[in-house]
C-alpha cells in the first residue's frame, strides 16, 4: 500500500470520530454557556470539563472500534511490555479521574504529640466529640494551634478559651460557651481582624459571623457530652 | 495506639496488605468454583478444553493459594501491631468464630493440595474422575465456610449488634450486613476469577509461539470473559441490597455514602463499571469478527455501543460537584455552576441512573445473541482473532481488580471514624475519612501489584515450564 493510500485509510477510520468530537466539543463550548441562564439548563465550566472528557473518551473508542486488526508483538518483551503498559495506562488514567479531575474534601491534619498541650480527661473527651462525624463541629471551625485543619465557614477557635472570658460581660467563660453552642443565634461572633471584642445581639455582615451554626446542639449531644466539649474549648488558649 | 509505622502510616499498610490479600483470597475463592463446573463439563461432554481450562487455571490457584497465606500473615501481624487494642477486642469477642477460621482453613487447604496433587492419579478413569470432581465440591464448600466466617467478622465492624452487651455470638455473627456481604462477595470472587482467567489467557495468548495453543487461549479467554460478564450483570442488584441493608441499619450511612463524603467514590464506581460493560462487549465484537460472516453486524453493534456511551455518561454524571455536604465552592466560583441545572437535575436522581444502568444490561444481554446469531450461521475461527481482543482482556482486570479495591475502601470508610461503627471508636491518628485522591492512589498501587504478582504466577508456572519442557 502506498502512502496516500495508508493516510486515506487511516482517515476513513478516523474520520467519524473526529467529525464527533470536533462537533461535540463546538456546541459544549460555543453554544452551552450562550444559553440563558432563565431557560434552566446553564452547565458550570465543571460540567463542560466532564462532558468534554465523555466525548473524547467516546471518540477515541469508536477511533479503536474502527481501527481493524492490530499486529502481534514480536518479542516476548515487547509483549510483557505491551501488556504492562495497557495495564499501568488503564489503572492510571483512573487514578487522574479520582485525583485530578474530581474534587476533594478537606480531612483535618494528624495532631502533632510533642505539640499537644496537657488535658485532662474531659478536656481528652472533648476533643473526640469536636472531631467526630456525628457530631461535625470540625466541619466548620479549624483549631490552628493544634493542628486542626477544619472548615473555615466558622471562626477558628485556637484562642476560644482566652475569648470566651471577654465575649459577654458578666457571664463566665463556661456559660458563654455554652450558651453559643446551645443556643448559637443568642449572640454572634465578631469578626477576626475587627474592632469588637464582645458577641453582638444581632449579625452583621461587615463586623460578625452570620447565623451558619445550625441550632439543635442542646438536644443532639448528650449532657456529658457538651460538658466535655466545653471542658475542651475553654482549655483552648492559643499557641501553647 | 501502641505503635505506627514510620513513613507509610499504619492504615496506608494496612490497607496495603489486606487489599492484596483480599485480591487473592477472592480469585482462590472464585476460581475453584468455575474449575470444579469445567471440570465437569470436560467429563461431560469429552470436549478436552474443558479439562485443560480447569487444569490450568488450577495451577495458578495453587502457586496463588501461598501468595494468599503471605499477606494474609502479614495483615495479621499489621492489625497485632498499630491495632493491637481492636484486634484484642475482636478476638475476645468472637473467640469460637476464629477457632472455626483456623480449623476451616486448614481444611481447605488440605482439600486443596489433595484436588490439585491427585489430578493426573484421579483422572484415569470416569469413576475416579467422579471423585475427584467430588474433592473439588468439598473445596468449595470448604472455602465458602471459610469465607462466611470472615464475612461474619466484616459484617459485624459495620453493623454490629445494637444492644451489644446483650448479643448472644449468634446475633454478632447474623449481623444486619452478614448476608448481603455474603452474596456480594460470592458474585464478586466468580466475577474476579472469570476476569483473571481471562487475563491469564491473554498473557498466554500473546505469549504462546504455537497456533494450537493460541487456539486455546482464545477459547479459554472466551470462556474467562463470559463467566466475569454473566456474573458482573448481578452485581449491581447485590450492591444495592448491601447499600440498602445499611440505610436500614442506620439512616446516617444513606447520607455519608451518597450525598457526603463517599459520594465521589460512587462516581468513580459508576465509571468503573461503564467501563468494565464497554470492554466486554468491545471484546464480544472483536470475538464476533473471527466468526465466519460477523462482520454483517457492524451496524448494529454501533448503534450498541452509541446506546452504551450514553447510558455510561448518564450513569457517572454527577448531581453536584461538591466533594462533601458541606464544602464551599472555590473563590471565584458559583454554588450554581456546581450543581446539574435546573432542568437536568433529573439525570442526578436514582430513578435516572437505575433506567441507564439497565440499558446497559439490555445492550449487554443484545451483543451476547448476537453473538449466538453470528456463531449460528458461521464457523468460530479459534486463535484468529484480532490480538487487540487480548489488550481488552488485559484492560478488564485492570478495571475489576481497581473497582473491588475502591468497593472495599467504600464498605471500610462508611464506619466512619469507627473501628466497630457505633461500638469502638478509631482513636489513631488515621480516624478521618480519606479523599478520593488518596484512596484512588491507595487502589492503584494495590492493584498493579496484584497484576505484578500474577505476571509473576503465570510466568513462573507456565512461560519458564514452557522453557524448560
Amino acid at each position: 500500500m502506498s502512502d496516500p493510500e495508508k493516510k486515506r485509510s487511516l482517515w476513513q477510520r478516523i474520520k467519524g470520530p473526529v467529525l464527533f468530537a470536533g462537533v461535540s466539543l463546538a456546541v459544549i463550548w460555543g453554544l452551552l454557556p450562550l444559553v440563558p441562564l432563565s431557560w434552566g439548563v446553564h452547565f458550570g465550566v465543571a460540567y463542560l470539563i466532564f462532558f468534554s472528557l465523555a466525548v473524547l473518551s467516546a471518540a477515541l473508542f469508536f477511533v479503536l472500534l474502527n481501527w481493524g486488526p492490530i499486529g502481534k508483538p514480536n518479542s516476548p518483551l515487547m509483549t510483557f511490555a505491551s501488556i504492562l503498559l495497557v495495564y499501568v495506562a488503564t489503572v492510571g488514567g483512573l487514578v487522574a479521574f479520582g485525583l485530578w479531575y474530581y474534587p476533594q474534601f478537606e480531612i483535618p491534619k494528624p495532631v502533632v504529640e510533642k505539640e499537644k498541650p496537657e488535658e485532662t480527661a474531659a478536656e481528652e473527651r472533648g476533643k473526640e466529640v469536636f472531631l467526630s462525624p456525628t457530631v461535625g463541629c470540625f466541619a466548620c471551625h479549624s483549631i490552628e494551634a493544634l493542628g486542626i485543619r477544619g472548615g473555615t465557614r466558622g471562626p477558628d477557635l485556637s484562642e476560644v478559651g482566652k475569648q470566651a472570658e471577654v465575649r459577654q460581660p458578666g457571664i463566665s467563660a463556661e456559660d458563654y460557651l455554652r450558651e453559643s453552642i446551645v443556643n448559637p443565634w443568642a449572640c454572634f461572633t465578631p469578626l477576626p481582624g475587627g474592632e469588637l471584642v464582645e458577641c453582638q445581639p444581632t449579625a452583621d455582615p461587615a463586623k460578625t459571623y452570620p447565623p451558619l451554626m445550625p441550632p439543635g446542639f442542646g438536644e443532639r449531644l448528650s449532657e456529658e457530652q457538651l460538658n466535655n466539649l466545653i471542658a475542651f474549648l475553654k482549655s483552648l488558649k492559643g499557641v501553647p | 495506639m501502641p505503635v505506627d509505622i514510620p513513613g507509610l502510616g499504619a492504615r496506608n499498610a494496612l490497607w496495603l496488605v489486606a487489599q492484596l490479600h483480599l485480591f487473592f483470597a477472592a480469585f482462590v475463592l472464585g476460581a475453584p468454583i468455575f474449575i470444579v463446573i469445567s471440570e465437569y463439563l470436560g467429563l461431560r461432554t469429552q470436549d478436552q478444553r474443558y479439562e485443560r481450562l480447569a487444569q490450568e487455571t488450577m495451577k495458578v490457584v495453587a502457586i496463588a493459594y501461598s501468595l494468599t497465606a503471605i499477606f494474609g500473615v502479614l495483615f495479621a501481624f499489621v492489625l497485632m501491631g498499630p491495632y493491637q487494642p481492636l484486634t484484642n477486642y475482636l478476638f475476645k469477642t468472637l473467640y469460637p468464630l476464629w477457632t472455626l477460621y483456623g480449623l476451616f482453613i486448614l481444611l481447605e487447604t488440605v482439600c486443596m493440595y489433595l484436588y490439585w496433587y491427585t489430578w493426573g492419579p484421579l483422572s484415569k478413569t470416569p469413576g475416579r474422575k467422579w471423585a475427584h470432581i467430588s474433592l473439588g465440591v468439598l473445596l468449595n464448600i470448604l472455602g465458602t465456610i471459610v469465607m462466611l466466617l470472615m464475612n461474619a467478622v466484616g459484617g459485624f465492624m459495620n453493623t454490629p449488634p445494637k444492644e451489644i452487651e446483650a448479643a448472644s455470638l449468634w446475633e454478632m455473627v447474623n449481623n444486619a450486613a452478614w448476608w448481603p456481604l455474603n452474596l456480594h462477595r460470592f458474585l464478586g470472587n466468580v466475577t474476579f476469577g472469570g476476569f483473571v482467567v481471562a487475563l491469564f489467557a491473554a498473557f498466554m495468548f500473546l505469549t504462546s509461539p504455537k497456533e494450537e495453543d493460541r487456539k486455546f487461549y482464545d477459547w479459554m479467554g472466551y470462556i474467562g470473559n463470559l463467566i466475569g460478564v454473566g456474573t458482573l450483570m448481578t452485581m449491581p442488584l447485590a450492591g444495592y441490597i448491601l447499600s440498602k441493608e445499611l440505610f436500614l441499619y442506620d439512616a446516617q450511612l444513606a447520607t455519608f455514602m451518597m450525598a457526603d463524603k463517599l459520594s465521589g467514590y460512587f462516581v468513580v464506581q459508576g465509571l468503573l463499571v461503564v467501563l468494565l460493560f464497554l470492554g466486554a462487549n468491545f471484546y464480544m465484537w472483536l470475538s464476533m469478527q473471527r466468526i465466519e460472516g460477523g462482520l454483517r453486524f457492524e451496524p448494529h453493534m454501533k448503534a450498541i455501543f452509541a446506546v452504551l456511551l450514553a447510558g455510561g455518561i448518564i450513569w457517572v454524571v454527577p448531581q453536584n460537584f461538591f466533594p462533601d455536604l458541606l464544602a464551599k465552592p472555590p473563590p471565584g466560583v458559583s454554588e450554581q455552576a456546581l450543581i446539574l441545572p435546573e432542568r437536568f437535575a433529573f439525570l442526578g436522581l436514582m430513578v435516572a441512573k437505575a433506567l441507564a444502568v439497565t440499558a446497559i444490561i439490555i445492550m449487554t444481554f443484545v451483543t451476547y445473541l448476537l453473538y449466538r446469531r453470528a456463531r449460528a450461521t458461521g464457523k468460530i475461527l479459534w486463535g484468529r482473532i484480532d490480538p487487540m481482543a487480548q489488550y481488552v482482556l488485559i484492560f478488564i482486570p485492570a478495571v475489576a481488580v481497581y473497582l473491588m479495591g475502591l468497593m472495599g475502601a467504600i464498605r471500610e470508610l462508611t464506619r466512619m471514624d469507627y473501628h466497630i461503627y457505633g461500638l469502638i471508636k478509631d482513636v489513631t491518628p488515621y480516624w478521618y475519612t480519606v479523599t478520593l485522591g488518596h484512596s484512588s492512589i491507595m487502589v492503584a498501587i494495590t492493584t498493579i501489584l496484584f497484576f505484578v504478582l500474577q505476571a509473576f504466577i503465570f510466568w513462573v508456572g507456565f512461560v519458564m515450564g514452557k522453557v524448560y519442557e
